[in-house]
């Protein structure tokens, strides 16, 4: 069984898709994410980490929407499973509840 | 859809490799980012990019077998490595035979593989280069029924291509000639400058580097110089717009700068001369070149995308036909796609300036690599067979804890690829040590970058794949087939593969034996065609070559060079022996149809000085006022005329009127390379003019101070042509390259596969020997002599031997029978090449064994019991 743990790269990757809804495959991600991040991924990482997703039961993925300048190939769009949206959920609960137990003077780095 | 595609095999590449569910879309996504960045990009970036991104997806996880590797396979593949290892160190000698032959014979694969890349990569530098064909001719003779390849072609024929037929967008002709290039008080006698149409760089995609393309070559007596030569007439100054002078004295502007032709062009030459030159109201008319009867000049032709090169051929010769209707039986003009005219064109006669190369002696090359790799693989099959035994134990055990018969094969498989892995590295960094001594031996100047060529790398992965397969399967299955109680008892009967390892060896000795046979005919040949061309004494005989202006004071040279104590003789000639004739149409006494003849302007010294025998008459002499019209022929006019006895009779040149009366006959001797041509018809006659080679045979003194007298000599001429000076054997060497190339190649591959046979018949018999050492303790207790137990080992060797003789005879018979073909002076085949090859194998086998028998049978009987 494989691990649930939800790294940085591929929680970004996966809010991307959420965000993309119904559009989302590898090139698509891949722009979106640069926009949002200023992150420049290879196609290939892209793809690696949708792979893992998907393995991870966080994806799932379907192929339609063929367009002539993809040489005819069909789009492989992937969808957030509710494994999917549970792990995010959970990500952000996570920091939320981590943020709630900072102090404000913890940030109060103003020279004293 | 948009025009520009990326390239498909990286995308075939990717669809074999990657998982099937993932294709589809890895393959649109990368697609996609291809068309989007095409526009700005442009197709060779956008190709490169490509390819980048593609290379990303060569991991792990989009890879079939590959995307889940199992913790226990990747251990037991961890394991095999580790013990193969380990055996392979353990069986030390084996492995260095095995690896030692396999690195020794994947060199000479290698070699050939490269040597093969090169010669295709000819001529792929034009980029209408589909679309262009050699114009040459085939000349028939219908008398005689024979038929030659020439290169040259009349001069109008290829203008007229152009103006009258449609298919032919444009045409290019040369004529390339040795001339004096001067400038600044430096000459240099170059070869290869070419006389040339203007829109040569429209045709070829030779970069100039300076001066205008469209212009350069259109102005009378301009020249285009090549880097090289632009730096060895104008060192310290820029060349552009500078005079010089070239041909004939004249003086060329110099009109541009161009790159030395690439090595892989079969078209070399050092500078580019405008064809305008030689028009009739240009500075140096040549009727010669521009007219439709002397076939001289070659051409190239673009043809336009469509056009038939068959139906062009024919129009061809209709112009031909049209224009000079006499020689319309003789002539036929035909058209060579531009691909082959450097593999495919070695009986095309005449060429000059052209680089030629041989596609049979490829494939020999290619076919022996081949031959010798398998002797290597054989030998390893036959050593990991009879080596079997030894791992049956590890095996046995391997079975008792739980492995599979798959896992068994891994494991053998592992010990395979490790040696094949090690020997192709081993063979790689040898080629790179040897291959300066390659290039000599095949008289290449092939680069080290070939040995990182794609197709090479790609190729040699392939190889290697297959070759652990090929040789490993056998042995690894034969191993993993058997049960465990056998194994376990070391049955060795259990694993014998006898009738395998027999018909090997006897393979190994056929195709050794074969090469052997070849290689002794081969020398035989070469051998036989360079006695043809040796005359005694000729090692004394050099040819100073001079230039028009030399021709003028031949006689003052003469008679200064005969005052040297060490100078023999000296003649002067148009053509010397062995170094280019000229030719004209003879009409003899009787005869309707005129001949070509070898002509050779003489004067009285030339018999002597060349030591020419005669067969009847005598030879012409100067003195003789009536000389002037006396002419010398040679046995092989006498042939093609008829005549019995030649002295007395009269000949006329083609269309003028003066008679020549024949005053002796003298012996066939060779003037050209005897390989494709036989002695054709010669006449010599006195004639003053167009003498430009100083001929002068050489005493046994002191050479250096003769040859600086020589040149003292020539330099008081006050001549351009610098002093210079040929060996006639020298000349003739060189006319057997070819030839020389092919017997030294073809001798270092068969002693390499005699070599590799020895030594895995030498590993081979140590195996049998170990296995029979008790039976040999016994025999020897029991009173067998030494020489009876080396002959009991023997026998089956030799019996094999002689078997694989027996196939060998008929296989070299036909190679060597198809090979001696070609050559106009071919050997007979004799019997006794099969047998000295025979003999020599069959012996340095039985010596092999012997020897390793020997060292057995002479140890302590007892040793054997321990």
């Amino acid at each position: 069984m494989k691990g649930t743990h939800l790294g940085e790269l591929e929680e970004l990757i996966l809010l991307v898709t959420a965000s993309l809804y119904d559009d989302a495959y590898g090139v698509a991600i891949m722009d979106e994410l640069k926009i949002r991040t200023g992150r420049k991924l290879s196609i290939s990482s892209v793809h690696a980490v949708l792979k893992r997703l998907e393995e991870k039961g966080f994806l799932d993925s379907r192929y339609d929407g063929a367009t002539g300048e993809r040489g005819g190939r069909r789009k492989r769009l992937f969808r957030v499973t509710p494994q999917g949206e549970a792990a995010l959920r959970q990500a952000r609960d996570l920091r939320n509840s981590i943020w709630d137990t900072i102090p404000t003077i913890a940030f109060d780095n103003q020279p004293g | 859809m948009s025009p520009q595609q990326p390239p498909t095999w990286i995308r075939q590449l990717l669809t074999w490799l990657c998982q099937g569910h993932l294709t589809e879309g890895i393959l649109g996504d990368l697609e996609e980012l291809y068309a989007y960045e095409l526009p700005e990009a442009g197709p060779l970036r956008a190709n490169l990019r490509y390819a980048w991104r593609a290379l990303g997806f060569f991991r792990c996880t989009f890879l079939k077998g590959l995307s889940q590797p199992s913790t226990l396979g990747l251990m037991m593949w961890k394991n095999h490595l580790k013990v193969s290892w380990r055996s392979l160190l353990k069986h030390r000698r084996y492995f260095a035979i095995n690896t030692g032959g396999l690195t020794l014979a994947l060199v000479c694969g290698l070699f050939a593989a490269i040597y093969a890349l090169d010669e295709l990569s000819y001529d792929d530098m034009h980029l209408q280069g589909d679309r262009i064909y050699r114009l040459y001719k085939e000349q028939w003779n219908p008398e005689k029924g024979t038929r030659f390849a020439k290169a040259g072609n009349a001069g109008r024929l290829a203008p007229a291509a152009v103006e009258q037929l449609p298919g032919v967008e444009q045409a290019l002709r040369v004529f390339a000639k040795t001339t004096v290039l001067s400038a600044e008080k430096r000459s240099f006698i170059t070869e290869n400058v070419m006389v040339t149409d203007s829109n040569f760089f429209h045709f070829f995609d030779f970069p100039l580097l300076q001066g205008d393309p469209e212009k350069a070559l259109v102005a009378p007596a301009s020249i285009v110089l090549t880097q090289s030569m632009a730096d060895k007439l104008f060192p310290h100054t820029e060349a552009l717009g500078r005079a010089l002078e070239g041909l004939a004295d004249h003086t060329f502007t110099v009109t541009g700068v161009m790159a030395d032709p690439p090595r892989t062009s079969h078209l070399q030459f050092t500078a580019l001369i405008s064809w305008s030159t030689t028009l009739e109201n240009g500075p140096l008319p040549r009727p010669f070149l521009n007219n439709w009867v002397s076939q001289v000049p070659s051409a190239y032709l673009m043809l336009r995308p469509g056009a038939d090169p068959a139906e062009i051929t024919a129009q061809l010769k209709a112009i031909q036909d049209e224009h000079l209707p006499e020689r319309a039986a003789h002539y036929f003009p035909k058209l060579q796609p531009l691909a082959e005219a450097y593999l495919h064109s070695q009986d095309i006669l005449y060429a000059r300036g052209v680089k030629q190369s041989s596609y049979q002696f490829m494939l020999v090359l290619l076919g022996t690599g081949l031959l010798v790799l398998l002797i290597a693989a054989v030998n390893y099959v036959n050593i990991s067979l009879a080596k079997a035994s030894k791992n049956l134990r590890e095996v046995g055990i391997r079975k008792a804890v739980g492995s599979q018969t798959h896992d068994i094969r891994q494991r053998f498989l592992t010990e395979t690829g490790l040696q094949v892995v090690l020997a192709s590295g081993l063979g790689w960094g040898l080629l790179w040590l040897l291959l300066p001594e390659f290039n000599q031996l095949t008289g290449k100047s092939l680069p080290y970058s070939l040995l990182w060529h794609p197709y090479l790398l790609l190729g040699g992965f392939g190889f290697g794949l297959a070759l652990t397969l090929l040789i490993g399967l056998y042995p690894a299955m034969m191993v993993g087939a058997y049960g465990i109680t056998d194994l376990l008892r070391q049955h060795y009967k259990a694993v014998s593969g006898r009738s395998l390892r027999q018909g090997l060896l006897i393979l190994q000795y056929t195709l050794s034996i074969g090469l052997i046979i070849s290689t002794l005919f081969i020398s035989q040949q070469t051998r036989y065609l360079i006695s043809k061309t040796q005359r005694p004494g000729q090692e004394q005989l050099l040819v100073l070559k001079g230039n028009v202006e030399v021709q003028q004071k031949a006689q003052q040279l003469v008679d200064q060079l005969k005052t040297h104590s060490n100078i023999l003789n000296v003649t002067a000639s148009r053509a010397a022996i062995g170094g280019g004739t000229f030719s004209s149409r003879i009409l003899a006494e009787g005869q309707k149809e005129p001949f070509s003849t070898q002509i050779f302007r003489v004067d009285g010294a030339f018999a002597e000085t060349y030591d020419l025998q005669l067969q009847a008459g005598r030879f012409l002499d100067d003195k003789l006022a009536t000389d002037t019209l006396s002419v010398i022929v040679n046995e092989a006019f006498l042939a093609h005329t008829g005549w019995e006895t030649g002295v007395g009779k009269t000949l006329q040149y083609d269309g003028f009127p003066q008679i020549y009366q024949i005053v002796g006959v003298i012996d066939n001797f060779h003037y050209r390379s005897p390989a494709q041509e036989v002695v054709s018809p010669i006449l010599m006659r006195l004639h003053p003019h167009g003498r430009m080679c100083i001929t002068v045979r050489v005493g046994e003194g002191d050479l250096p101070a003769t040859l600086a007298f020589m040149a003292s000599a020539w330099e008081s001429l006050g001549s351009r042509t610098p002093f210079n000076y040929d060996f006639v054997d020298d000349w003739f060497a060189r006319k057997f390259r070819s030839e020389m190339q092919m017997l030294h190649t073809s001798t270092l591959f068969s002693s390499i596969s005699i070599g590799l046979c020895l030594l895995g018949l030498f590993g081979l018999t140590s195996l049998l020997l170990e296995q029979r050492r008790r039976e040999i303790g016994i025999r020897r207790v029991l009173g067998a002599n030494l020489s009876g137990l080396t002959l009991l080992i023997n026998r089956p060797f030799v019996g094999m031997a002689a078997f694989g003789f027996v196939l060998a005879t008929p296989l070299a018979w036909w190679f060597v029978d198809t090979w001696i073909e070609q050559f106009a002076y071919p050997i007979s085949i004799t019997l006794e090449p099969f047998l000295v090859a025979g003999a020599a194998a069959l012996s340095l086998s039985f010596l092999t064994v012997s020897a390793l028998t020997l060292g057995t049978a002479r140890a302590n009987p007892v040793r054997a019991f321990d």
